[in-house]
């Protein structure tokens, strides 16, 4: 049981990665002078719509949590808005977050939220999808050894990874390289994105590499 | 030998600092100097082929009378660019009008004024060393221009900045000088000299006036290179400059020789106003020479060239007609004496390339390869026969067209080896440098290694001194080292700081490493064998950091990597904002951490399963090693009896994210670093003249707010005292024009401040007198620990009304952030988390370092003073029983940065 469900976690990790390559080749198709670098506003655009919907497809798909006993229509509806509030709020929280760190708070606001939204699509989305709507899980997930299940497993290495990997994004900022991805908020995107692209890399072998040891608690 | 753990650190601590001055000693470039100790060679006589020139003797001066003008931070742009046509009319016209030979001349760092006298007076390139001699300039003995005018019987009068008197005590024939150490007085210090000059000017009893104006420097270090002081100070000096030339001018008609004037700056101004590093700001310094010998160029103004600000001391030895310094290494500034005769510039030449070539043949080992030397080999022979022929009488174009090749060939020759003579002077003596690195390299891994047992309760340390010192490998390292030495002394090409001390010494130090080296051996295999057995119970104990003790170790050893980094040194105050802001995230997280899941019955059944298994871990552990209770601290136990209830629980969360906030506030209050620091910040909003009424009321509600955050604990008579040293403070703001006073309107006061200032030092000596008698007097007695606490308290507000007074008035909010931050987190923080001593010192000192970089008070990149000025803010954190540190980041704004350097 447990090997199908990392082939399974590893081939909708692999279609996540595959999507996001996508989307930085496939818009310069459609869309004239695109580029990452230079209509950076578009590629995030298009990244975390295209990352949003392979999420939530994949989610539909896979559906790795057994759906609670009440599934009525308006139960649906009340967890779908719940989390697009969530994200809302996510997104807010994070603009805060990156404002406090050090990003100028009136001029580049647009590119700012832009960040923050992308960001939470590497974090906050997933955890919606695979949790729902639900602070005390979120909350179980993210501490010590409270993970129930690989998903579990996976969602915390992506998250952590695309976190750090913004972090570090942000050290060549104020650097003198006088390079074109030093500009805001381009190498903290791009920090990002490989740190999730990275986290949905690893989480499947370390997962499969530690499934030994990985007993999970049935609750 | 056993030492215990104080006695440890501080020998480690003194062998570190002797490490490091080695070290130093190695890195910082020595002046390249003459060994010669004979006061005066003879001068060099003409070369000529064959027949032997008649001209033995120096050439006479150009110049009767030079006056130097200097200018303190004179910046190039001050001359020649657009302030300078706004400002220094007649200098501008005097420029354009071609009266004049203007350069920009580049000061080497660092561009502090004491080196800078030095390098304009001796022409060599004094060592970094001299920076912190800046205060205490000894008299200098190098051969120098004022002292070869002495000797050659000229008079010269001095008024200005006081350094010149004590760098030549005994030359001048009149003086008065004026301390740079009042920066807020911008105008008697430049009307001092001022009201000596008619009279100096109308009189004929002297050669050579020397004239140094601090105000502009002062007006740099307080309001910046752009405020609207600056102007009106250049406008002063350009009436102070027409004044001069008038009158020199009006004498020069009965005298046989022209005049010179010179008019320079010692260094520049950064973008912040202060001084000391490299950057082009600060290097650049006008040099404009202004005489009537000079030929008026026809044609369109060209752009100052640049030279060295080395060449002046040759060119005005030249002028006066007195022998070059010896250690000079800047080459004549030619356009200077093109007025004199074929025959008199080529001999001036080769005066200076004598001069040169003989610097660098006592330098440089090689000296015979090197091209400049070649070079001025060959003009030489060249020059000897176009004294061949001009003796015999040729006069025809041949020896006009031989002459002007010879004087190419000798300028070529001088620039060559005034390079490679400056290029001396920045070599490392690595040799030295190495055994410094050794010694410190040691020390660190001695200490690292006892680390693990100083946070055990005993802090004994058993030091294998007596076995190693006996040991076969100390007596086989000594050996090698030894041979070492005495090789790479034998063989060095450069003169190295090592091989010059005495041999015991050098022996001495060979034994200290080899011992050292022996003792962190030994103190491995110790470790090793204790350690082996119990491996599993290291692998569990290592798991057992939390995220933040993580967070902390890669902070702290990636700040330190960055450093390697020049980018990152620049930008050095970005790393620590985003250091503490991850901080307080990490800190954030953890709060919520506890009280959340604290509270959570739902999951306290799995923490609770790992607790058991912790303890347990504990318990194995505590079997094996007897001493390690530090475990139980840095391991949180979630235990929920503990945790505070309702509002306290809230500001416990709320807390790292007001402290956030706040962090963001002081950094939009000053833009530092290079990259930014000309952004618009708040600072520069606050200082700027309209906005003085919000400055005020900042200020005061400041200083309000410190002396609420302060006052607590400490006796009512401090209580008072601190009181009158606060309202101190404002008043010597309002004396200082910074702030307004809302009782007293006039602004004829004339103590700028300084009485004020002097209360406050009062207060502040007192505050710390009795905090220290409190201190003794719990040392002493022995029992009260609330009269050690109080005693502390005491010291620490004394200190927190030092840095209020030196601090900028803009800058105050900082120093009350700070203590807010302090307190905030060690009531909600620290103490619910229950973080120990080293974690807790670690985050002080990271705010320490943050909060020093807010202030923004030193030019940027100039990490050499920075140096200096870390010794000024060092985190105090001072621990007592019972009570979670006290004494957090008190930041002494540095003394350096405000005196003129």
């Amino acid at each position: 049981m447990k090997d199908t469900d990392i082939k399974r976690l590893f081939y909708a990790h692999l279609f996540c990665v595959f999507s996001i390559i996508l989307t930085t080749f496939t818009p310069s198709l459609f869309l004239e002078d695109f580029s990452v670098l230079e209509t950076h506003l578009t590629w995030m655009c298009i990244c975390s719509v295209c990352v949003t919907i392979v999420n939530v497809v994949l989610y539909l798909l896979i559906k790795p949590n057994p759906s609670s006993k009440r599934s009525s229509i308006s139960h649906k509806i009340s967890r779908l808005l719940k989390s697009c509030v969530y994200f809302f709020i996510s997104c807010l929280l994070y603009h805060a977050i990156i404002v406090l760190y050090g990003a100028p708070l009136i001029e580049l606001m647009l590119e700012t939220f832009l960040f923050a939204v992308l960001l939470s699509t590497f974090t906050t989305l997933p955890c919606l999808c695979l949790l729902g709507p639900n602070i005390k899980a979120w909350l179980r997930v993210f501490t010590k050894n409270g993970a129930t299940s690989i998903w579990d497993n996976s969602l915390q290495i992506t998250t952590l990874s695309s976190v750090v990997g913004a972090w570090l994004g942000a050290f060549p900022i104020p650097l003198d390289w006088e390079r074109p991805w030093q500009v805001w908020p381009i190498s903290c995107t791009l920090g990002a994105t490989f740190g999730y692209v990275a986290g949905l890399l690893i989480s499947p072998v370390w997962i499969y590499r530690n499934r030994k040891q990985l007993t999970y608690k049935s609750r | 030998m056993r030492l215990g753990s104080g006695a440890f650190a501080a020998s480690c601590v003194v062998i570190e600092l002797l490490g490091v001055a080695v070290f130093l000693r190695g890195f910082f470039p020595v002046s390249v100097r003459s060994a010669s100790r004979a006061r005066l060679l003879p001068p060099a006589p003409e070369p000529a082929a064959g027949t032997s020139s008649n001209w033995t003797q120096l050439p006479p001066p150009l110049f009767r009378k030079v006056v130097i003008m200097l200018v303190d931070g004179l910046r190039g742009d001050f001359v020649f660019g657009s302030k300078g046509v706004e400002f220094m009319p007649y200098t501008t016209y005097l420029i354009e009008k071609g009266f004049t030979h203007s350069f920009i001349a580049e000061a080497k760092p660092p561009t502090v004024t004491l080196p800078r006298i030095k390098a304009l007076m001796t022409g060599s390139i004094p060592g970094f060393i001299d920076a912190v001699r800046n205060f205490n300039s000894p008299v200098l003995l190098e051969d120098n221009l004022i002292g070869q005018a002495k000797t050659a019987g000229k008079r010269i009068i001095f008024y200005g900045d006081d350094t010149w008197i004590k760098l030549f005590p005994k030359h001048f024939v009149e003086y008065d000088g004026t301390t740079s150490f009042f920066v807020s007085d911008f105008r008697e210090v430049d009307d001092n000299i001022t009201r000596h000059l008619d009279n100096v000017l109308k009189r004929e009893d002297w050669d050579m006036l020397i004239l140094h104006y601090l105000g502009l420097d002062h007006i740099g270090h307080v309001t910046g290179p752009h405020s609207p002081l600056v102007g009106p100070k250049l406008k002063e000096m350009d009436y102070i400059l027409k004044k001069i030339h008038i009158s020199l001018l009006s004498k020069e008609r009965e005298a046989s020789l022209p005049h010179l004037l010179v008019l320079c700056g010692d260094h520049g101004m950064s973008e912040t106003g202060g001084h000391g590093a490299s950057s082009v700001e600060e290097v650049s310094t006008p040099l404009v020479l202004i005489s009537s010998a000079f030929q008026r160029k026809s044609g369109n103004f060209q752009p100052p060239k640049h030279v060295q600000q080395t060449d002046l001391a040759a060119t005005l030895a030249v002028g006066l007609g007195l022998p070059i310094p010896k250690n000079s290494v800047g080459s004549l500034l030619f356009p200077v004496v093109e007025g004199a005769t074929m025959r008199e510039q080529l001999r001036f030449l080769h005066l200076n390339s004598v001069q040169l070539s003989r610097l660098l043949q006592e330098n440089v080992p090689m000296f015979e390869k090197d091209p400049g030397y070649q070079q001025f080999k060959e003009s030489e022979k060249l020059h000897g026969n176009w004294i061949k022929l001009y003796l015999e009488g040729n006069n025809s174009e041949v020896l006009l067209n031989l002459g002007r090749k010879v004087l190419k060939q000798y300028l070529n020759a001088l620039k060559t080896l005034s390079m490679s003579l400056s290029k001396q002077v920045a070599q490392y003596d690595m040799y030295s440098m190495m055994v410094g690195t050794v010694i410190v390299l040691e020390v660190l891994i001695l200490l690292l290694l006892s680390t693990p047992k100083a946070l055990c309760q005993k802090a004994e340390f058993e030091i294998p001194l007596s076995t190693s010192l006996l040991s076969l490998l100390f007596f086989l390292m000594l050996l090698i080292l030894s041979a070492v030495h005495v090789i790479i002394c034998t063989s060095a090409e450069r003169s190295c700081y090592f091989c010059s001390i005495s041999w015991l010494m050098a022996v001495g130090v060979m034994m200290l490493i080899s011992a050292l080296l022996c003792v962190i051996l030994s103190f491995l295999t110790n470790t090793f064998e204790n350690v082996r057995p119990p491996a599993k119970n290291q692998a569990a104990s290592s798991s057992s950091w939390s995220g933040l003790d993580l967070l902390i170790l890669f902070g702290t050893l990636g700040h330190v990597l960055s450093l390697g980094a020049s980018s990152f040194i620049e930008e050095e105050h970005q790393t620590w904002y985003f250091l503490i802001n991850t901080l307080c995230l990490a800190l954030g997280h953890e709060m919520c951490r506890n009280h959340f899941l604290g509270k959570d019955f739902d999951h306290n059944l799995t923490m609770e399963g790992d607790f058991q298994k912790d303890t347990e871990k504990i318990l194995q552990y505590k079997n094996d090693h007897v001493d390690v209770p530090e475990y139980n601290k840095t391991h949180k136990l979630p235990s929920s009896l503990e945790l505070p209830e309702g509002y306290e629980k809230w500001l416990g969360l709320a807390s790292p994210w007001l402290i956030l906030i706040c962090c963001r506030l002081l950094r939009s209050l000053n833009q530092t670093g290079v990259q930014w620091a000309h952004r618009p910040d708040f600072g520069h909003w606050l200082t700027s003249s309209d906005h003085k009424a919000a400055l005020s009321v900042l200020a005061f509600l400041s200083l309000v707010m410190i002396f609420i955050l302060v006052q607590r604990r400490c006796s009512p008579v401090s209580k008072v005292a601190m009181a009158l040293g606060l309202l101190g403070i404002y008043c010597y703001r309002a004396a200082f024009g910074n702030v307004f006073l809302p009782w007293q309107r006039d602004n004829k006061d004339i103590s700028k401040g300084i009485i004020e200032a002097r209360f406050v030092y009062v207060f502040v000596l007192g505050i710390l007198f009795t905090g220290t008698k409190d201190l003794l007097k719990s040392q002493v007695i022995s029992t009260d620990v609330s009269i050690k606490s109080r005693g502390l308290w005491e010291i620490y507000s004394g200190l927190v009304l030092l840095a209020a007074l030196l601090l900028r008035p803009h800058n105050l909010p900082i120093l009350v952030f700070s203590l807010l931050i302090q307190a905030v987190m060690a009531k909600c923080i620290w103490k619910p988390l229950k973080h120990d001593a080293a974690q807790i010192t670690i985050m002080h000192y990271w705010f320490g370092q943050a909060f020093f970089y807010f202030q923004q008070e030193l030019s940027n990149g100039s990490r050499l003073l920075l140096l200096c000025g870390d010794m000024f803010h060092p985190c105090v954190c001072i621990h007592h029983p019972g009570d979670i540190p006290t004494l957090p980041f008190v930041y002494m704004e540095c003394v350096f940065s405000k005196a003129s350097l």
